[in-house]
């Protein structure tokens, strides 16, 4: 006999996600999900970002698969952070950030960043219960990464482009509006920030976003 | 990319559907993947192979359908399974 399922193979995700996503809703906070290749910025992004932010009302969430490097390097700023170590795993799933939340102090936060294991690929079928999703590409990393590997999930399911190390632009032979017309036709509604996190040139508008987005004076 | 977390997936919930329905074997699950997913269906097929040994599951037969329509192509479902009711030895064969 045949049985109709319909069921989502992630579905014990999902529904980890969703409590997640009521958990921090009650509290009033958003969560943001950083995804993004090793190497493509993602810490360098936090590090600037949070000088934007007040640190204390903002939570970090560090996705590596060992070590807390990055973890120190956004802690030494302020703002409170739970490492994750994956152990090899080459994602984060809902279920890991449920049991982050529960070492957070919520009651002060505003935002939860949660930066994702460098990958492109994985993490973006795991919803973490997220606000925003948001995808790190450095302009190091080579043309027609939206199209080529193919990992058109990370850009189909993200809200915001991040092109990142633009202060490089001079000493590449990169075409970055080539690259954003590529992700632009994966996701027409993708939100792109060039900018450097280096230099913090092009910070603004990301900052002026994120702020209004989730109402931040 | 992640094959063997979704065949636990796709295991579990077969479990689960078939101690619902007092199957006592399951023969075969067909799945539907948006063709965004990046699932890759001979390693979603060895990973299922590898952890479905109980009996009652033992050589399943999956069948992977591509979508790629609309709202739905990012998603990974499981559309069916088809098995054999035997009321008999349902529960233990997969207790
Ligand atoms: N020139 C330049 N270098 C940058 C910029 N952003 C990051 N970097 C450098 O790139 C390297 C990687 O940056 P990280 O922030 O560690 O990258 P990541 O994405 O967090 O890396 P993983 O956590 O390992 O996946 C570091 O050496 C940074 O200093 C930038 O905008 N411009
Ligand atoms: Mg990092």
């Amino acid at each position: 006999m045949k049985i109709k399922v319909l069921k989502p193979i992630l579905e014990a995700n999902e529904s980890i996600a969703d409590e997640v996503k009521g958990i921090l809703r009650e509290k009033g906070i958003k969560l943001v999900n950083i995804i993004g290749s090793p190497g493509s910025g993602k810490t360098a992004l936090l590090e600037k970002t949070l000088a934007h932010l007040f640190p204390a009302e903002v939570g970090i969430i560090e996705g590596d698969i060992s070590t807390t490097y990055d973890a120190e390097r956004v802690y030494s700023l302020g703002a409170e952070v739970v490492q994750i170590n994956t152990q090899g795993a080459c994602h984060l799933d809902a279920n890991m950030i449920k049991e982050a939340l529960q070492n957070l102090t919520l009651d002060n936060k505003k935002i939860i960043f949660i930066e994702n294991v460098g990958n492109l690929v994985c993490p973006a079928e795991f919803r973490l219960g997220e606000d925003l999703r948001i995808i790190v590409l450095s302009l190091t990393e080579g043309e027609h990464k939206p199209l080529k590997y193919p990992y058109p999930l990370s850009f189909s399911s993200s809200q915001v482009l991040i092109v990142n190390k633009i202060d490089l632009l001079p000493h590449l032979k990169v075409d970055m509006e080539g690259i954003i017309a590529e992700a632009k036709k994966i996701n027409p509604d993708l939100k792109v920030f060039p900018l450097s996190s280096l230099t913090g040139e092009g910070f603004s508008g990301w900052i002026e976003y994120i702020k209004n987005l989730f109402c931040i004076p | 990319m992640h094959e063997l977390t979704l065949a636990s997936n796709i295991l579990n919930i077969t479990r689960r559907v078939a101690r619902e329905n007092a199957l006592s074997r399951v023969t075969r699950i067909t799945v539907k993947v948006g063709v965004w997913s990046c699932v890759n269906e001979e390693s979603l097929k060895f990973a299922l192979s590898c952890i479905a040994n109980e009996p009652w599951i033992k050589g399943v037969n999956l069948k992977v359908e591509k979508i790629g329509q609309g709202d739905t192509i990012q998603e990974m479902y499981i559309e069916s399974i088809e098995g054999e009711k035997n009321e008999d030895k349902s529960i233990k064969a997969h207790s």
